[in-house]
């Protein structure tokens, strides 16, 4: 039998002892004995906490009673009733693979499971910090996003590594599907932008921004044949002031969303769910309460939680800040503080790798660089200092993806003699496994806005790119190896005039690359679809 | 995952004070007081430029079972109010005096479903070009804004949002948060 004494007040004043004062040829005082301490409850009922069945508060007279008691101070007495905890429960199973807690209601224990299986496949994601198989992971499942991603399923060309050996489509290229891309904003929309792309497995899911006035944002989905379906340019924001930016998820049974907006006199950040249909599921959820701006948001997935990271304005000059957010949507704990540096740090990106969260954003000390950190995936305590991925280049807007066994970082170099597309990658402790390397070739001319796929053993970019002189920047993709190494020459996907621009790709059907992007073909700003084939190469 | 284009512009140092507009139809927000700061900041000094985002994710499978809920935000919104004085784009028409730029500004609502004021202005030139660091839109000259693009807070050179941009080679017009304009990033 295992007691708390929760009573404590009371027993302080039994500390008090008497004591007797020599002043000096006066009679001493004669001191009575301390009066005995009052009884600290009558009842049960009296004592705080007693309707806890997990930990049971007790009205007890502790000279009957046979269990142990609290220990005392010398000198100190306890009363002839006091409160005590008597027989907590200990839900305490040892199984890693379960949360384990106590029902205050009714005493009794409770077992949850520790690892979801959101896409249903009968596999679960491993814990957070955890390989999938690897002991106490509690989950096998490389890809819980995906149904068609567990342990000993055959390997398909359909943009998930479905035998969970680390790769994706082993193998494969990449090429154009259709001869012209799919415009998605009507004209009412112009200037519309490009924010984020997702496959529910069914479907593309589409967010973009768009309005010559007020800019909110809107959803349309795209069939796997590359037709809009329904919803069609459905509106996702229906407030008075400009909202856009953000990302979008699916995570196997819903999509999370983070974006900006000015609703409440300020650029703040908002979260929401939507389920399959596309529909919000919660409300918006507001993520910052700051002064100054809070933008250029950024959604990650750990498996079991979502993070978002943003810039934020709030101690004067832009720092990066986060928020954990449950699976349901409800924020984990405060903001927190990710980088303090002079100097502004904008432009965050995340990405999730097996214990570590990995930050990529850009510093505008001594020009525009890019930095990285790495952090604990369970409380994001930082779990590196500051890494400079470049130093006195003008390398902006960077991305960091998850591919395998390490971290890639892209950005491009905005000015200087190679105005080009670049990567490097890094482990889960920070060190660097390739240094910056051009990924792009654009001679005199320029690459920008960099996306990557991540297929285990390789990657694919998609950027834009002016060299070809066509009145504008064009869409490119080029495959490397996990050293940066080209694999095959680079890949135009575009030839209209114009720009084309701010691509973002995701992984739909059979293999093929979703990618949506913004094009000025039509004498103003819209947002596009297109997908590139996947093509098993023979082996 | 995207790149991050977004472009804001400086107005710190605009002295346009709007009094609360515009009336609440109710928005679906529920809060996390996650912050640690009081309150919310004003216009924040800045215009963004809007661009890019958004993620990749090899997503496949799942039935969703999540019901929806109405969002009710503002769908009965009046329109922004507009106040130009001068033609940001023309900036010698004589709309303003010698020395003086026509700066765009953006009054943020006050509270939920007000309403955004978009205007523009005559001031003392500032003497940043395209590219240079600003602190606030007077930094800039004529013909310029002063934009958080989230690769350095600078002036950009403003830009038509359709037909030729007139950008300097390499560079994109980006849309800014104040109507009908855009900037060359």
């Amino acid at each position: 039998m295992s007691l708390t004494w929760s009573g404590r007040a009371s027993f302080v004043a039994l500390l008090l002892l008497a004591t007797v004062v020599d002043c000096g040829g006066r009679t001493e005082l004669e001191v009575p004995p301390p009066l005995p301490p009052k009884p600290e409850c009558e009842l049960d009922a009296d004592c705080p906490g007693a309707d806890d069945l997990c930990a049971p508060v007790r009205c007890i007279d502790p000279e009957n009673f046979d269990g142990e008691l609290p220990e005392l101070p010398p000198g100190a007495v306890l009363p002839p009733r006091v409160c005590l905890v008597v027989d907590p429960v200990d839900c305490d199973d040892n199984d890693p693979c379960t949360n384990d807690s106590c029902v205050a209601e009714t005493g009794l224990c409770s077992y949850s499971d520790a690892t979801l299986d959101l896409d249903g496949d009968g596999f679960r994601a491993p814990r957070d910090g955890f390989l999938p198989g690897a002991p106490d992971s509690c989950g096998d499942d490389c890809n819980d996003a995906s149904a068609l991603a567990f342990p000993g399923n055959p390997e398909i060309c359909d943009g998930v590594d479905n035998d969970c050996n680390g790769i994706v489509d082993d193998g494969s290229i990449f090429e154009p599907l259709n001869p012209n891309p799919l415009r998605l904003s009507s004209d009412m929309l112009a200037p519309a932008g490009a924010n984020g792309l997702a496959f529910d497995g069914d479907t593309y899911l589409s967010l973009f921004a768009g309005g010559n006035g007020e800019t909110n944002m809107f959803l349309s989905r795209i069939t796997q044949q590359g037709q809009l379906s329904s919803p069609n340019e459905e509106p996702f924001t229906f407030q008075n002031a400009d909202a856009f930016g953000g990302e979008i998820l699916w995570i196997g049974d819903r999509y999370g969303v983070l974006w900006q907006e000015r609703r409440d006199g300020d650029y703040e950040v908002y979260f929401t769910l939507l389920n399959k249909a596309a529909e919000k599921a919660i409300p918006d959820t507001r993520l910052t309460n700051a002064p100054g701006f809070s933008i250029n948001g950024t959604l990650a997935w750990t498996g079991n939680e979502f993070i978002g990271a943003w810039q934020d304005e709030r101690n004067g000059s832009f720092d990066v800040y986060a928020q954990r957010i449950s699976v349901d949507g409800v924020p984990i704990g405060a903001n927190v503080r990710l980088t303090d540096a002079p100097f502004d740090d904008e432009a965050p990106s995340l990405a999730v790798g097996v214990t570590t969260v990995a930050l990529a954003y850009g510093n505008s000390n001594a020009g525009q660089n890019v930095r990285l950190r790495l952090f604990n995936l369970s409380d994001l305590s930082p779990i590196t200092g500051v890494i400079e991925v470049t130093l006195g280049v003008d390398a902006v807007y960077p991305d960091v993806i998850w591919n395998g066994d390490r971290y890639l970082v892209t950005w491009f170099v905005r000015t200087g003699s190679e105005k080009a597309v670049f990567g490097a990658t890094f482990d889960e402790a920070g060190n660097a496994l390739t240094p910056p390397t051009a990924i792009s070739n654009p001679g005199p001319f320029r690459s920008r806005y960099p996306t990557v796929l991540p297929l285990g053993d390789r990657s694919l970019f998609i950027y834009s790119d002016d060299r070809d002189g066509n009145d504008g920047y064009e869409l490119y993709s080029r495959m490397v190896d996990q050293q940066l190494a080209p694999i095959g020459p680079e890949q135009r996907l575009t030839n209209a005039p114009r720009d084309s621009i701010d691509p973002i790709a995701t992984f739909g059907a059979d293999g093929n690359v979703g990618i949506l992007f913004r094009d000025d073909r039509d004498n103003a700003m819209h947002v596009w679809f297109d997908q590139l084939a996947c093509v098993t190469m023979p082996q | 995952m995207g790149s991050k284009a977004y472009l804001i512009f400086g107005t710190a140092s605009v002295l346009l004070v709007f009094a609360s507009l515009g009336g609440g139809c109710g928005s679906n927000v529920s809060f996390t007081a996650a912050s640690s700061s009081t309150g919310q900041g004003g216009d924040g000094g800045f215009i963004f430029l809007q661009g890019g985002g958004g993620t990749t994710d090899p997503g496949v499978g799942g039935s969703g079972g999540l019901p929806g809920i109405d969002d009710p935000g503002c769908k009965d919104k009046p329109p922004p109010i507009e106040d130009f004085q001068c033609d940001a784009y023309n900036q010698n028409n004589g709309d303003c005096m010698p020395g003086e730029g026509c700066y765009i500004y953006v009054q943020y609502p006050s509270q939920p479903c007000g309403q955004e004021v978009y205007g523009s202005f005559c001031a003392p030139a500032g003497t940043g070009q395209q590219g240079d660091p600003c602190g606030g839109g007077f930094d800039c000259g004529a013909g310029n804004v002063c934009v958080v693009t989230g690769s350095g807070t600078q002036c950009v050179q403003l830009c038509p949002l359709f037909g030729d941009d007139g950008c300097p080679a390499g560079l994109v017009c980006e849309p800014i948060d104040v109507e009908g304009f855009g900037g060359c990033l």
